[in-house]
């Protein structure tokens, strides 16, 4: 039964520390997109290698498409740390997890074998964990680009906290 | 939200929702062909058709691969997985999970034992280790390690192995014989100058007797040789496709890859009784398969190792479930065992 006392209380909680959460969570996406394109960049080789043993990237150049990823990924990060340019980072942060998402669907249902996944410390995870993973995070930067906008992210807000 | 990040944000959901269509057409029109090969520029004759059917065993749903038979029982392996499946004749089926030292991932191959039909050999060339499984009490009678990259292991006897491994470059692949220590690692006792490239010259490795026997995927040729290497011999299958897959190096020889996906000509291959039996996926000119709706879905050609690997004819194999390619076949005397995604289906053939 919902006990609408200690929801009051959890709802203060959270309007006292929202900025907190807010830095928190930014934070954690920054050094997310930071940690996935550092270390697919020291491992440029065996990032490739696995983009080739998926079916999906077949016939197409995956060097280039690795390029092009941890492009991405590394704009997305200084979008995210730079204040004028947060909100479009959250919502690149979204859209990434969103295809890496649907790339995991279309590999779980379609191809006939399971590729190695990436690199580094996610590497521990299922295709199946990940799809988790990507979902949490979908939802972490959705929240911070509303949340954001909320807060009129002029970037004050969270530089103000640290300080 | 303003209505100018409403379209902004639907818009960019729909470019990402193409980007995955793409990545799906692409997946799809490299997959392996349902259809045939049309190449054509050769006839079959039948040798069997309708092949009377003596048992089904029903299974889940996956993919699997024959591993053999023993003591009447059949094998077959779920790939990627450690579930070994036991079908008995009374058509139960029984699930043996292979022990954890075995990342079932790293399987390439299982074959049993040609001289203890209850150990399995297991081909884990990822981990450096070929695996003997003893299926009868259900764990690990032996571990033989690699300390270099190898590849199609066949047994040469008790304690030694046929098998290709990296020669002077990284993409050239020499035929030799391997033996091991008293600690079970690996030493190249033999070296021939057979070699394959990778990739491009991937095949099907057998033994039969005394004679080693390599049948390529992607073109029409088999490469016997004996097992002291010294005569390389060229045979051909009835298809008209010789040529290789390309492939293009990138970054200073690091990483190959195919150009385009190539396409499997020849697929899956046994040896029974001095028969070589070729599972094709190249249609003849006179394979009518387009038109008869009872079309079958799978040849397996069958040449006479003893006239020079001369083509006898065709087994053809009806359609057990629409658009369901067989997965893997195994022979023994009179009787085949086809292996389809959700059953196992042996039948008698004779000629």
């Amino acid at each position: 039964m919902l006990n609408i006392p200690i929801v009051l209380l959890y709802m203060k909680l959270i309007s006292n520390y929202y900025k907190q959460i807010f830095n928190f969570l930014h934070y954690l996406l920054f050094a997310l997109f930071a940690y996935a394109s550092f270390s697919k960049l020291t491992d440029f080789d065996l990032f490739v290698n696995n983009l080739d043993k998926s079916p999906f990237f077949i016939g197409l150049n995956t060097a280039l498409l690795a390029g092009l990823l941890i492009c991405s990924e590394l704009i997305i990060m200084l979008f995210i740390f730079f204040e004028k340019t947060c909100r479009l980072g959250y919502f690149l942060s979204f859209l990434l997890f969103f295809l890496f998402t649907g790339y995991i669907f279309l590999i779980l249902k379609f191809s006939p074998y399971i590729p190695c996944s990436c690199g580094g410390l996610i590497d521990k995870l299922s295709w199946v964990q990940h799809i988790y993973f990507n979902i949490l995070f979908m939802l972490i930067s959705i929240f911070l680009f509303f949340w954001a906008d909320k807060l009129q992210c002029d970037g004050a807000t969270y530089n103000k906290e640290l300080a | 939200m303003k209505k100018k990040q409403s379209a902004f944000f639907i818009i960019a959901l729909l470019i990402s929702l193409i980007i995955l269509g793409l990545l799906y057409f692409n997946f799809k029109s490299n997959e392996i062909p349902s259809a045939y090969l049309k190449q054509g520029g050769f006839n079959r004759k039948v040798l069997g058709y309708s092949q009377h059917s003596l048992l089904k065993y029903e299974l889940i749903k996956g993919y699997y691969n024959i591993v053999g038979i023993s003591d009447k029982r059949i094998i077959i392996h779920e790939c990627y997985t450690a579930n070994l499946t036991i079908l008995d004749p009374n058509k139960t089926n029984t699930i043996i999970k292979l022990p954890s030292e075995i990342n079932p991932k790293n399987i390439f191959a299982i074959s049993i034992n040609p001289y203890n039909s209850s150990l399995l050999d297991i081909d884990c060339g990822n981990d450096g280790k070929i695996f003997t499984f003893d299926i009868n009490k259900g764990k690990l009678a032996d571990t033989y390690k690699f300390d270099f990259y190898f590849e199609k292991p066949v047994r040469a006897s008790k304690d030694s192995f046929y098998c290709f491994f990296m020669g002077k470059t990284e993409n050239i692949y020499n035929l030799g014989l391997v033996k091991f220590d008293a600690h079970k690692k690996a030493y190249i006792a033999k070296q021939s100058d057979i070699s394959k490239v990778s990739m491009t010259d991937d095949g099907i490795f057998q033994k039969n007797n005394n004679d080693l026997i390599y049948l390529n995927y992607y073109n029409n040729n088999i490469m016997v040789t004996d097992s002291s290497f010294a005569k390389e011999v060229s045979y051909k299958t009835i298809d008209t496709i010789t040529t290789r897959p390309k492939t293009v190096t990138l970054r200073n020889g690091t990483i190959t890859k195919f150009l385009s996906a190539p396409r499997p000509v020849n697929q899956l291959m046994q040896i029974s009784n001095e028969y070589l039996f070729v599972n094709s996926y190249v249609k003849a000119d006179n394979d009518d398969l387009d038109i008869n709706p009872k079309h079958p879905t799978d040849f397996i050609d069958v040449y006479d190792m003893k006239a020079n690997y001369s083509y006898k004819g065709t087994i053809y194999l009806d359609m057990i479930e629409k658009g369901d390619r067989m997965q893997s076949f195994f022979i023994q005397g009179n009787k085949l065992i086809a292996q389809y995604s959700n059953c196992t289906v042996v039948y008698e053939v004779n000629f």
